[in-house]
């Protein structure tokens, strides 16, 4: 309609005002706004007509348009107004003057109305029928057999960071892999936390909120949910009844897919080939992935095995410079393989987990019998992989420490140790333990700080990774255990392992402060308990031995100075401290005099650097009080320092 | 569906649809389908001079077929969740491969 009216060429230039609002501004002044332009097109056809009847020119009664000339007369008299205030618009008016004054607002709502009502000429070609039916084909394409397992993903992530509000995000997240939570699948209260995350544009009773949100059953309960949260208190029966309805349908439809699977493909008889049905399920591959390498990697490694020793290879970077009887890349992948295996198994015995809930109390309930028996089956799959029954293996390196060379290796370890008997974890830890030279984190050597090159980076990712992940259970493990088992696994650590150069890593210092530290807990505990028995007099053996293999190289525990600029951590010598305060706490007096000649130099450059202002205030508290982690162990502390 | 199962957790996060005519937008991830279309509002195209028309549009509808990428927040994703999440995937799709296609009785 405006389009052709040509009114811009029409105007003088003074009554040109049509673009006033938004002539001459930036973008970012203009963005967000609404301007309502229809409005000066409409005034402005009147105002050319006058115009014209001015001058003498036949107006074009096609630019009025029929069904408007109900509402020129008082477009007239409102422009007769301005008109009479303004008697040349030199000035455009301002918009606010515009907006405020009554008529207008009046004609604009007339306006409005008017044209609502023409685009709602043809509404309700429809029937409730015809879009129910094109919404259960919609929703037909989303429906699942197993929402648990497609949803996966989201259900899990909804739960994790709802219980973010209670304890920390990490218990959750393990207490939600391996623990009780409520069932999945078509539980509506269990899609409670799943209404809160899957948004949608509020318009009660849209037919739309189907199509586009959340899939198929936890769906239902979670937009009722936001129905709820979101709605205002006027149009809830209205949401609640075409909620019901939407309901209903769903559930119709559920029940109907279930009763008639729809096949991926389709070969009628006498054809002469499928027909693959595309659907949400089995979408069209873009990439064809060859499933045929599967049987070619077994192959490979079983022919490996009977062939002659190789030369000795780069091992998958871990275990560089040291050779292997089996062809290496083999062996990474074997290995690979196997953390696979385990991954896959794990993730079983936490499904099974989340099932137990659901499991019929009577415990010969055949559903039960073979829940036992896929749980077990899925334990020994993962002990099997993990091969820690037998802590000195033929292999080099063992099984278990090439598991762990990888990070996907260390992450699951936790996961695994979850799951375990204290036995199995005494075993893991006992070969942890017995083959600890060997773990790439050892091999690593000394520390390095994480700036500079690619690897030092990756390294000490990989030793942080160690200690946050697998060192904390065996750690636990240590913590709750006898006397004599600490002995024990204290004794093979020092016999299998070279102390020396083993001490200079973080690991090693965290098991031999725990180690020490237990057993000076256990020795105080049960004061009578032990008395002069044979573990304790063990303990103190050990203790004489660690001693004697670690004089002389005491202060090479603690990690190289950083280059001149870069920033001094506290965090860095913490695990050293930690590990010479117990080392201290042990000690008779002329083994605290050695102690004490071998790290004087470090603890006196400590608490200069600390004293001398140069760090800011936290720095340098944060030092001090490494330092007198271990002073206060010899009854001493760092102000006795004389600097 | 895993895709389709991330995508709603990301609903309501502030994220960056870079389409495949290099169209990059701004937005809040309103809601997300099994196509992954994307219904983003309060958009904000990132290279405002190039796409004028653009100014004054507020909320918009994406074709799943049309985007090349989409930016998301680190903070948002569950790495860990998201591994396991793709493993299990990928042990169901073996099944799937594995057990024979159905046969389609003939039409009668």
């Amino acid at each position: 309609m405006a389009l052709e009216d040509n009114l811009g060429d029409q105007l003088e230039d003074t009554l040109d005002t049509f673009n006033d609002e938004t002539f001459d501004a930036d973008a970012s002044a203009i963005a967000g706004e609404e301007y309502d332009f229809y409005r000066n097109t409409v005034a402005h056809q009147t105002q050319i007509q006058q115009q014209m009847h001015r001058i003498g020119v036949p107006v074009q009664n096609a630019a009025s348009g029929e069904p408007r000339r109900v509402l020129t007369l008082d477009e007239i008299e409102s422009h007769l107004v301005p008109q009479r205030a303004t008697p040349a618009p030199a000035q455009p008016v301002p918009v606010s003057l515009r907006r405020a004054s009554p008529e207008v607002v009046a004609r604009r709502r007339e306006e409005r109305l008017q044209r609502q009502a023409e685009l709602s000429r043809y509404d309700n070609m429809m029937s409730r029928h015809d879009k129910d039916y094109i919404v259960r084909i919609q929703v037909s394409q989303l429906l699942t057999d197993d929402p648990a397992a497609d949803d996966f993903y989201c259900h899990m992530y909804q739960l994790s960071r709802g219980a973010l509000f209670g304890p920390g995000s990490m218990q959750s997240q393990a207490s939600m892999r391996g623990g009780a939570s409520p069932a999945m699948g078509s539980d509506p209260s269990a899609a409670e936390g799943s209404g809160r995350a899957t948004g949608e544009p509020n318009r009660p009773g849209s037919r739309a909120a189907l199509g586009s949100v959340a899939s198929g059953d936890p769906m239902r309960a979670g937009v009722a949910n936001e129905y709820r949260q979101h709605v205002g208190r006027g149009q809830r029966s209205n949401t609640q009844s075409s909620m019901a309805r939407m309901q209903q349908q769903v559930q119709r439809i559920v029940n109907e897919a279930r009763r008639r699977p729809k096949a991926s493909q389709l070969a009628l008889e006498g054809a002469l080939g499928k027909i693959s049905v595309n659907s949400a399920r089995n979408p069209k591959q873009v990439i064809q992935v060859q499933r045929g390498h599967a049987g070619s990697v077994s192959g490979g490694s079983v022919e490996a095995k009977h062939s002659s020793p190789g030369p000795p290879h780069d091992l998958g970077g871990m275990f560089a410079g040291l050779g292997d009887a089996r062809n290496p890349s083999s062996e990474r992948r074997k290995t690979l393989r196997s953390i696979e295996s385990v991954y896959g198994a794990v993730l079983r015995l936490e499904q099974l987990i989340r099932e137990q809930v659901r499991l019929a109390p009577n415990a010969e309930h055949p559903s039960v019998v073979a829940w036992i028996a896929s749980y077990n089956e899925a334990k020994e799959r993962v002990w099997a992989e993990l091969e820690a029954s037998q802590p000195i293996s033929n292999t080099y390196p063992h099984p278990l420490v090439r598991f762990l060379s990888f990070s996907k290796g260390k992450r699951i370890f936790p996961r695994i140790v979850h799951h375990m008997s204290i036995d199995q974890v005494l075993a893991l830890t006992t070969t942890v333990i017995a083959n600890f030279e060997t773990l790439d984190v050892c091999r690593f050597g000394s520390f390095s700080y994480a700036a500079g090159s690619q690897i030092d980076v990756r390294r000490r990712e990989e030793t942080d990774l160690f200690l946050q992940a697998v060192m904390p259970p065996a750690l636990g493990f240590l913590a709750e255990t006898s006397l004599q088992i600490v002995n024990g696994l204290f004794a093979l650590f020092m016999e299998r392992n070279n102390i020396a150069w083993v001490a200079r890593t973080r690991p090693a210092l965290a098991f031999l402060t725990m180690f020490l530290g237990r057993t000076a807990a256990l020795k105080q505990g049960e004061m009578g308990a032990y008395g002069d028995s044979q573990e304790l007099y063990q303990a103190n053996e050990l203790y004489g031995h660690l001693f004697n293999s670690l004089r002389g190289s005491l202060a090479s525990v603690f990690p190289p100075l950083p280059e001149m600029g870069q920033p001094v951590s506290p965090v860095e010598d913490l695990h050293a401290w930690q590990f010479l305060a117990t080392l201290a706490v042990g000690a008779s007096v002329e083994q605290q005099h050695t102690l004490v000649a071998e790290v004087r130099e470090k603890v006196l450059e400590k608490v200069q650097l600390a004293k001398s202002g140069h760090l800011p205030a936290e720095l340098a508290a944060a030092l001090t009080a490494n330092v007198n982690l271990f002073l206060n162990a010899l009854g001493l502390d760092a102000s006795q320092v004389a600097t | 569906m895993l895709f389709y199962s991330f995508f709603k957790t990301q609903v309501g996060q502030h994220v960056t649809v870079e389409l495949k005519n290099d169209l990059a937008i701004q937005g809040v991830l309103e809601s997300v389908d099994q196509f992954l279309n994307f219904k983003l509002k309060d958009i904000k195209v990132v290279d405002e001079e190039r796409y004028p028309h653009m100014l004054s549009v507020k909320n918009c509808f994406v074709r799943g077929s049309v985007v090349r990428y989409v930016q998301l927040s680190p903070p948002t994703v569950d790495t860990a969740l998201l591994q396991d999440a793709a493993r299990r995937e990928a042990q169901s799709t073996q099944q799937m491969q594995q057990a024979k296609p159905n046969v389609a009785p003939p039409v009668a």
